[in-house]
């Protein structure tokens, strides 16, 4: 096991791999220890570690397809109080690299290795932390961003030129998740002769012997803009990205075989940011995108897919505050909102719950004994949204 | 089969153009079992459109529409023995029914979002998805909508009706923008267009925050009651300026187009939004085109798989005869994005057509390259010789056929030519905005 891994197992056969990359402590940006001339406004983030760690818990936890199982994590991460990361499996604690630009560059030559030792295999690569843009050239930053104020790019990875040096990986099906603003940098990249950072794998044409490369790039938010988080909490594309691939990316063509390919993926993550229950103020406004997402399957489900499920009264949207919503599976109460519980900053929001796939009742019950209660409804992927009919 | 389910999504559109709606992907799941699953298929959309009828068992079903906006419908439906049930998707709200085709191709918010007068956040930067109709410090002005904004300055509009062939080569674009500190029309008319700019005095429909300029072959649809500013010859490639005081962006126009189905015009639209719109764009384009316009605003999200659905719909009409080459090359770009395969396809021949044919549009040679790089067998050497031509024919109609030139000049970066041609593309793709379909660049900045 090398030093940036913290999951492995052998796998006969086609395999995933994946690494994935968190930085919140940025020592020479805002708040940081050293920090540098021009910062460009940019500060210490605290979602990246958590969002990183989350992903990987579940990657080792939780993902699953029996075609390609996942035969390596490699997991770097920076954040204000370093702590190790204890595979879910193995319960072994994991002291964590810093994600510089050194550290990352070795863990993605690493990782292209690993995925060159069978052209059936999967990669996965996710990054989330502060990204700079300008037309198709994007720099993720790396921890030590800006720790040469000659050229703070070479704290960086030039994000373009890394997908085009994977065509050379031996991997078939590519996947990059990046959690990162696309805010535009005119200095940083215009002014620098379009430098977007270290280039660890050179941009070629894929080998001729190799079979040809299905990818799928998803962007946490459009070019040119933010991507948000809530503070100390994992962000919201991530956040998406994980209910997504707990169920509400997922399909059953066979019936009883829930799966999450990369288009209902998309589909499942930009429903979530839409959502003003679950994005707040930024919903509609984080734009999730994907490049030209070529159709592949990504996970297995296990067991039966969560669903977000969203129940309210229509049309009057001023009765949500009055209603306790039930949500029943027969006669058994499998759910309740209680008046009690109304959030009182947003009074008239739907309950949103989340809902193993099944059939289910709501109701809404009013002061006096009056109730609106639904038909049996089906709840399953993408979402639900309940309107109880009130007079 | 004992019954049927009939499908349709209710859209506002308006207009004689769009009476027949146009069409969405959606799918069908049975609540019980999978043998009557209906997956990816496409839906009629529009204002009081006939239904599509699915026959199915007798059972439970969820029906799902997906617009090209990313907004996911649903609904669920029970079909009894020998019944026929209707399932109307409900995608009502536009802000007004004139704006009806950019809120169902994600370029406009809904209506409660679209007239809320609270603070939207935007870009923080000078993105080319920024305009600055103002030309003062808009980040810290009042949000459109909020009282104390007044009324938004309406951008100068031009259309350029033929232009110059080295008028948009990429390096005489990115030598003109990087003159043009502040907007400057002079400057731009002799760079671009072949003779005058025609100024168009009106939008053709406007609520006063957000405009819409409507085009047809013969140039810009004046409001009801006004003189028609068109008259003037057209050629090849067409564009539009958009300029306030501080920002100019060029705008291509894909005109001429054609419906692949039955050969009637289609009307071009171009909407200029004053609201600083954090989901849409300042300037967007689309073509009102029932039978591709969904694809097209696919594409432009990047759901290349919904789009190909649409565009695998009318392959046949797309590639049997030379009616719209535009279409073509847009039922290219997807068709290329989504082969998983090296499998010969009916298809592939058209793009050499596409290649040679047009010599005014580069998109068919960066589509040849990119189909050669992607592909079975050792093409390199002919790859490169067309992303060259496709670099010597100028900018792409279409913003991923800008993004592919880039991709693939790219895996040449040992050729000194392939990398000062990569190094022009992509400083001009530093002023694209990647979210609209057709290529919008943003003129002036400091981005050079």
């Amino acid at each position: 096991m090398t030093r940036f891994v913290v999951h492995e197992a052998p796998v006969d056969g086609p395999s995933t791999h994946a690494l994935i990359v968190g930085v919140g402590k940025y020592p020479n940006l805002i708040g940081g220890d050293t920090p540098c001339n021009n910062p460009d406004g940019m500060r210490q983030l605290s979602s990246p570690p958590i969002s990183a760690r989350a992903l990987a818990t579940w990657f080792v936890g939780d993902y699953h397809d029996d075609d390609k199982p996942l035969a390596s994590l490699a997991l770097l991460v920076s954040e204000k109080d370093p702590q190790p990361f204890t595979n879910p499996q193995t319960e072994e604690a994991h002291e964590l690299e810093d994600p510089n630009a050194d550290n990352i560059e070795a863990a993605i030559k690493e990782f292209k290795a690993r995925a060159d030792a069978d052209a059936g295999a999967r990669l996965l690569f996710y990054f989330c932390g502060h990204g700079i843009s300008q037309g198709e050239d994007y720099a993720l930053l790396t921890s030590d961003f800006c720790s040469d104020e000659d050229n703070p790019l070479q704290g960086a990875i030039d994000f373009r030129k890394l997908t085009g040096g994977f065509k050379k990986c031996a991997a078939s099906e590519q996947v990059f998740l990046v959690d990162a603003c696309r805010s535009n940098s005119d200095v940083l990249i215009g002014e620098s002769e379009g430098f977007a950072g270290r280039v660890p794998l050179l941009p070629g044409s894929r080998p001729t012997e190799l079979p040809k490369r299905l990818s799928a790039t998803y962007f946490a938010t459009l070019a040119g803009d933010k991507a948000y988080s809530r503070r100390d909490e994992v962000s919201l594309f991530t956040e998406a990205l994980l209910r997504s691939l707990r169920g509400a990316a997922s399909d059953n063509p066979e019936e009883d075989d829930w799966r999450v390919n990369t288009v209902r993926l998309q589909e499942a993550i930009s429903h979530f940011m839409k959502e003003p229950i679950f994005a707040g103020e930024v919903a509609g406004v984080q734009v999730p995108v994907a490049n030209e997402l070529a159709e592949f399957p990504l996970h297995q489900l296990t067991s039966e897919p969560e669903v977000p499920v969203y129940v309210g009264c229509d049309p009057d949207i001023d009765s949500n505050e009055l209603a306790e919503f039930v949500c029943l599976v027969g006669a058994d109460e499998k759910g309740r909102r209680k008046l009690a519980d109304v959030d009182p900053a947003n009074p008239k929001s739907e309950w949103a719950l989340s809902l193993s796939h099944g059939d289910y009742l709501f109701r809404a019950e009013f002061a006096g004994g009056q109730a609106r209660e639904s038909n049996v409804i089906n709840v399953r992927p993408i979402h639900k949204r309940i309107g109880l009919k009130v007079p | 089969m004992t019954g049927s389910l009939n499908l349709r999504v209710d859209l506002l559109f308006r207009g004689s153009d769009l009476v027949d709606g146009t069409t969405v992907l959606a799918n069908i799941y049975p609540v019980e079992g999978s043998a009557d699953a209906h997956r990816g298929v496409l839906i009629p959309a529009g204002d009081d459109v006939p239904t599509k009828r699915f026959d199915v068992n007798a059972g439970r079903y969820i029906v799902e529409a997906v617009l090209p906006s990313g907004k996911i419908l649903t609904d669920e439906a029970t079909v009894g023995e020998g019944e026929d049930v209707t399932v109307a998707l409900d995608a009502t709200d536009s802000p007004h029914e004139s704006h009806s085709w950019q809120y169902f191709s994600g370029n406009i918010e809904p209506r409660a979002t679209y007239d809320s007068a609270e603070t939207i956040p935007v870009p923080r930067s000078m993105s080319s998805r920024y305009f600055d109709l103002a030309a003062g410090d808009a980040l810290a002005a009042p949000a459109p909508g909020d009282p104390a904004a007044g009324p938004l300055p309406t951008p100068d509009m031009v259309w350029i009706p033929d232009s110059r062939t080295e008028g948009w080569s990429f390096e005489k674009l990115n030598e003109l923008a990087g003159q043009m500190p502040e907007a400057d029309l002079a400057r731009i008319e002799a760079a671009v267009s072949e003779g005058p700019m025609v100024r168009i005095a009106d939008p053709t429909e406007t609520d006063l925050t957000s405009h819409l300029f409507r085009f047809d072959h013969s140039g810009p649809i004046a409001p009801p009651g006004s003189p028609s500013a068109a008259g003037a010859a057209t050629g090849a490639r067409q564009f539009v300026v958009a300029a306030s005081a501080g920002d100019a962006y060029l705008v291509t126009l894909p005109n001429p187009w054609t419906n692949v189905l039955d050969g009637s015009e289609v009307q071009i639209e171009l909407l200029v939004n004053s609201r600083q719109s954090p989901t849409g764009s300042p300037v967007a384009v689309t073509v009102r085109d029932r039978a591709l316009g969904s694809g097209l605003a696919y594409l432009a999200t990047g759901a290349f798989a919904a789009a190909a659905r649409v565009f695998r719909d009318v392959e046949g009409m797309l590639y049997g005869k030379v009616m719209n080459p535009l279409a073509a090359a847009a039922g290219a770009y997807v068709l290329v994005g989504t082969e998983t395969d090296t499998t010969p396809k009916p298809w592939h021949d058209w793009l050499d057509n596409l290649a040679s044919w047009f010599g005014w549009m580069s998109d068919g040679a960066v589509l040849w390259a990119t189909h050669a790089l992607r592909g079975e067998g050792d093409r390199r050497d002919d790859a490169k010789n067309a992303l060259i031509d496709a670099y010597g024919r100028g900018v792409p109609f279409f913003t991923v056929g800008l993004s592919w030139l880039v991709e693939g000049l790219s895996e040449f970066p040992e050729d000194e030519q392939c990398s000062h041609m990569l190094d022009e593309v992509r400083r001009l793709a530093w002023r694209i905005d990647t979210r609209q379909p057709f290529v919008v660049l943003r003129l002036n900045g400091r981005t050079a």
